[in-house]
């Protein structure tokens, strides 16, 4: 009988000592997670801060005013934009100007582009 | 003795058979109770289930506000966590001290009455709210017992003053006060959804409505201007100002001029862009036809009131011509010919007897006439006699746009989801949009065109009823257009109050004058944006664009 309370001593105090271990490392993992809770915190109020700051540089008007000081930028004029669609392919017999002049007329040599997908209402 | 003796041993007998009874029953209950404990053991570690821990509770993110962004997520408004400054006044120690002392670092706050709040019995007092961090590292260098910091959210407005009369703003505790901040407050402040809330306008567009605007205020010396842009195909808000404008992160008490938003708390008559209704009703009730001649060779008396041209051209019209040269004669003559009761359904169908249905509080309720006679059927078709919103005018144009079908106003990205309603045939909406070309071709609207875009458009020069009945001197000079010419979509309204002419304008102030070429730079800016591709005067022509290159 004497060898079976021996037995159950031993566990009973193994288990009393494994207990206490694991509610130590509990214990020390929650102090760390509540430390990486508060980081995320901190990070996040420095996300919305920088989110914020982001917004302010990005602003038209800053930048308009950023492009026309120090890039000699102006507003685009209408005429200036196209679709890459309507330029169309170099005609093979096209002699190289260096000089090209902005818009070239070529009436009839090539078909007219219709690009009027553009204009085509989603 | 032997007796006493053996019943002794038999006592002690029955002592020895009971001890290993009660050992057993003892055992027995430790073992029942260890297996409870093992099963609740085993249920906890398996099923799992969360616990709430202390400190991971305690540190539960705090949710503020929501965002508002532009229709492709820029943000419009946001909040950032700040300090502010509170006290408790008992564990100041020397009160007039440390009033000195914070006002050595808030020199905007009062030191006396700082004071008298710091000796005070209270346990709270606001010392400063949202400090900056510079500020706050400065009362930490002040080493003062019984101040401390506490975390507060500001709502910022990154942006600036754009679209500062939509967005609208907030008070110290973060309660909405006007715009969208107030009309969607409940929203916003809503735990349940993530996410920003998203508008339907665009800040680029915004910012080029806004500077457009700014300039022609300044420009034409005007006392104060609105602008819309509205796309006809959903209703969406592209961009809405109102001038002057206010900054939200600096609110200036008391200035209520700059906080009122003109194109939607503001109501006006504003004159002759009504007439593109006028001819629309006579087209659709086919009173009239494009092409039917209208006599405009002299003036028309009803009861003591005589109706006569500006641009007076005495001759007998047709009614694309009594829209073209802007007929106050011709158009009072289709509206005789339609009369009151199509007039009023009409305009009613329009939405300019209602408050327009924009999110925004601020909306208001149109002026319409108290008694509806023959006189009031007259001038209503040259835009007197009913003050409406300009953003419910530019509303109601809409369907002249798009083929007929009324669409509301929305400032929330993707529009309404309700079905538009059919106000026009498409067969009278082309009419009028023709109409309305020629008018920028060849009319009133010249100075609107942009070249290789196309605008079409109407003026409208009102008179603003003053006190002493209507004034010449101060008019409201607007332009309602759309583009492209080819396929309008976008509906663009430009408003300026009490414009002055000046040299480039020979001295006039109409809206062809001021309004229209301020809807041309308008176009030509948001063009490029909108993806609106022009068509080359060469393609015109039938030919075609070689090379784009070093455009000098």
């Amino acid at each position: 009988m004497n060898w079976v309370n021996g037995v159950l001593a031993v566990v009973a105090a193994l288990a009393a000592l494994i207990t206490y271990q694991v509610k130590n490392e509990v214990s020390s993992l929650n102090q760390k997670s509540a430390h990486f809770e508060r980081l995320m915190v901190q990070e996040r109020e420095r996300i919305e801060v920088q989110r914020a700051e982001w917004a302010y540089l990005n602003t038209p008007a800053r930048l308009e005013r950023l492009a026309s000081q120090y890039l000699g930028l102006q507003t685009l004029a209408t005429l200036q934009t196209t679709s890459a669609k309507v330029i169309p392919k170099r005609p093979k017999d096209a002699e190289d100007t260096p000089e090209t002049i902005s818009l070239l007329r070529l009436s009839g040599k090539v078909p007219m582009p219709v690009a009027r997908s553009l204009w085509v209402l989603p | 003795m032997i007796a006493v003796v053996k019943s002794i041993k038999v006592e002690a007998q029955v002592r020895r058979r009971r001890i290993p009874q009660r050992l057993s029953l003892a055992a027995g209950v430790f073992c029942m109770l260890f297996m409870a404990l093992l099963g609740r053991a085993a249920e906890i570690s398996m099923t799992n289930e969360p616990r709430e821990t202390g400190p991971a509770k305690a540190e539960r993110v705090f949710t503020p506000r929501r965002d508002i962004v532009d229709r492709s997520g820029f943000v419009l408004a946001t909040s950032v966590p700040l300090a502010s400054l509170y006290a408790d006044p008992y564990f100041i120690l020397d009160p007039t001290d440390a009033a000195h002392k914070l006002h050595g670092v808030f020199p905007h706050l009062d030191p006396v009455k700082l004071a008298a709040d710091l000796a005070s019995d209270r346990r709270f007092v606001w010392v400063e709210r949202h400090l900056s961090p510079e500020q706050q590292e400065q009362v930490h260098q002040l080493y003062l017992p019984g101040v401390s910091f506490m975390k507060e959210y500001r709502r910022i407005y990154p942006q600036g003053s754009l679209a500062s009369h939509v967005l609208g703003h907030v008070d110290a505790d973060g309660n909405g006060l006007a715009g969208i901040e107030l009309s969607m407050n409940g929203q916003l402040v809503d735990e349940t959804v993530t996410g920003p809330l998203a508008l339907s306008l665009d800040v680029t567009i915004q910012h080029a409505l806004e500077s457009v605007l700014a300039q022609g205020i300044d420009e034409f010396q005007a006392k104060a201007g609105s602008g819309v842009v509205l796309d006809a195909l959903t209703g969406e808000v592209l961009a809405l100002a109102s001038a002057p404008t206010y900054d939200a992160n600096r609110p200036v008490p008391g200035d209520a001029e700059r906080y009122f938003n003109r194109p939607v708390a503001g109501v006006y008559e504003l004159g002759s862009v009504f007439k593109i209704f006028n001819s629309a009703i006579a087209l659709e009730t086919k009173t009239a036809t494009h092409d039917m001649p209208v006599d405009a060779r002299r003036p028309i008396t009803i009861g003591a009131h005589e109706i006569k041209d500006f641009h007076a051209k005495n001759r007998v019209l047709t009614v694309s011509e009594v829209f073209k040269y802007s007929s106050n004669i011709g158009s009072t003559r289709l509206a005789l010919g339609f009369g009151k009761e199509q007039q009023q359904s009409f305009f009613e169908k329009f939405g300019l007897m209602n408050r327009s249905s924009i999110e925004l509080r601020e909306a208001a309720r149109p002026i319409t006439p108290d008694r509806w006679g023959d006189i009031t059927t007259a001038t209503l078709s040259y835009g007197y006699g009913l003050s409406v919103s300009p953003l419910q005018l530019a509303e109601a144009v809409i369907p002249v746009v798009n083929g007929g079908l009324r669409m509301e106003a929305s400032l929330l990205k993707g529009g309404r989801t309700s079905a538009p309603q059919r106000v026009l045939s498409p067969e009278t909406a082309k009419q009028v949009r023709n109409m309305m070309r020629q008018v920028v071709e060849d009319g009133t609207g010249k100075r609107a065109d942009v070249q290789g875009i196309g605008v079409i458009g109407k003026t409208g020069t009102a008179e603003r009823a003053g006190r002493q009945g209507y004034t010449k001197r101060e008019r409201i000079s607007s332009f309602v257009a759309a583009f492209p010419a080819a396929a309008p979509r976008y509906v663009v309204y430009v408003v300026l109050e009490a414009p002055e002419g000046n040299k480039e304008t020979h001295g006039h102030a109409t809206a062809g004058w001021v309004a229209a070429p301020l809807v041309s730079r308008l176009v030509s800016r948001m063009s490029p944006i909108l993806g609106i591709r022009p068509v080359f005067p060469e393609e015109q022509n039938g030919g075609v664009l070689l090379a784009v290159e070093r455009v000098n």
